[in-house]
């Protein structure tokens, strides 16, 4: 007699819970927000059919594609809880066809407002360019290596909604680390964009910092830094 | 959108037009005391026109009407009026990510009710509270209004208790959306012109055939 009752408590338990897990989305009544603005390449020419995003806590909210001019109109909803973040040229899990050639553009509130216009003007998307710098620890020497790269991320992330925002990405991401003698080598992948320059600052065994600046003329290069 | 409609318009106009010219009977200047009133329930064709963030982003389908109509002095009528339609999201980029709509409108109706040849025929105007209950994205949210129309409308008595009607419906919804100023054109109302037919039950011994 007792089974069947805990099976149907467990039954309608998960039922329940299932219930409370799908609606995590809680739209704002009576309200739309206007994304405006326009993509072009670093060249200046307008880029068409770049998906732009609207989403609160990965909840997709609206979405649109740049017109031939590049320029882009969406009206989106807007949630009651969860700050709203812009996607430009970024598939988060919801299968757009995005161009896989070009960097794209993210935009993140921390938390919720009532602005009900973004304007977020003429967005430059570079196409990507791939770095792959080697750091090549030469046999014999007992040097101890420290460095950064500053690079342009392909990836840019922006504060949305925040007083006097940064209009780009420009050396906006690095990577530090060290390596000892006994390092092995090490190649990093570096995703950026084509026309930029990335930024090298080490220092051998401990003395003055140097740097060195190397420009992405190519869509793939190669880079090897030997210590 | 708006030049398909323009025959129906023709049409309706020119019936009214021509059922104004008949004579009117004795039994519309008299004082009923059994014509209690009538209820008309029926198909609703709703059609947006103009443009507005309705009529560019989706499509409308057919709904329902139900109007209780109260006749209290001779000839004039106030009720109880409801009515919904569907729609679905054609555009997501001009309306938001969901996909679809259902509109419901819970008003009032006043208006004059006069007979001709055995067709009643009135004209009112109306007043309700419209709420777009919007679906998708695993959640639901309204969009409302305040609704404004005016119906002429035109039956034909069948006997003493039933009738069939026809109603053209000119409407407006001025939506609550909170949208910014560059959006007020298109997202602060809504323009329809609806179409509505079906039955019309008589309550009371007055609405005898000619």
């Amino acid at each position: 007699m007792k089974q069947p009752f805990f099976k149907f408590l467990l039954f309608f338990t998960i039922l329940t819970l299932t219930g409370c897990l799908g609606d995590d989305v809680d739209i704002e009544n009576d309200r739309r927000i206007l994304v405006k603005g326009k993509v072009m390449d670093n060249l200046g020419n307008p880029l068409p059919n770049i998906s732009i995003v609207t989403s609160a806590h990965l909840d997709l909210l609206g979405q649109t594609r740049s017109d031939a001019s590049g320029n882009f109109s969406l009206i989106s909803l807007d949630e009651q809880f969860d700050p709203l973040d812009i996607f430009i040229n970024v598939d988060n899990f919801y299968n757009l066809n995005i161009n896989d050639d070009y960097s794209s553009r993210s935009y993140f509130s921390e938390i919720r407002n009532n602005i009900l216009l973004h304007d977020l003007g003429t967005i430059v998307l570079g196409k990507k360019a791939l770095l792959n710098f080697t750091f090549n620890n030469l046999p014999g020497d007992e040097n101890t290596l420290v460095y950064k790269i500053k690079f342009t991320p392909a990836n840019c992330e922006l504060p949305l909604n925040v007083f006097d925002p940064p209009e780009n990405c420009d050396l906006g991401a690095d990577i530090e680390g060290d390596f000892n003698p006994n390092s092995e080598n090490r190649t990093l992948n570096i995703e950026s964009v084509l026309g930029t320059k990335i930024i090298l600052e080490y220092s051998l065994n401990f003395e003055p910092t140097q740097t060195i600046e190397i420009s992405l003329t190519n869509l793939e290069s190669n880079y090897v830094f030997e210590y | 959108m708006f030049s398909n409609i323009k025959p129906i318009l023709l049409f309706f106009f020119i019936s009214i037009a021509g059922l104004a010219q008949e004579t009117p009977s004795p039994e519309n200047e008299e004082d009923d005391p059994h014509k209690v009133g009538n209820i008309i329930i029926g198909a609703y064709l709703p059609i947006s026109f103009g443009d507005n963030f309705l009529n560019n982003g989706m499509d409308l389908s057919a709904g329902a009407k139900v109007v209780f109509k109260v006749n209290t002095y001779p000839g004039i009528y106030v009720g109880p009026y409801f009515s919904f339609f569907n729609g679905e999201v054609t555009d997501q980029a001009l309306l938001g990510n969901y996909e679809n709509t259902t509109n419901f409108v819970i008003g009032g109706v006043a208006g004059y009710d006069f007979y001709v040849n055995n067709f009643d025929i009135s004209l009112g105007l109306g007043v309700g509270y419209s709420v777009y209950a919007n679906r998708g994205l695993g959640d639901n949210f309204n969009d409302t209004a305040t609704a404004l129309w005016f119906s002429p409308e035109v039956s034909y008595r069948l006997n003493t208790y039933l009738g069939i009607f026809a109603a053209p419906e000119i409407r407006h919804d001025f939506m609550n959306i909170d949208v910014p100023s560059e959006l007020e054109d298109t997202f602060g109302g809504v323009n329809y012109f609806n179409l509505s037919f079906g039955l019309r039950i008589n309550l009371g011994t007055g609405y005898k055939i000619k």
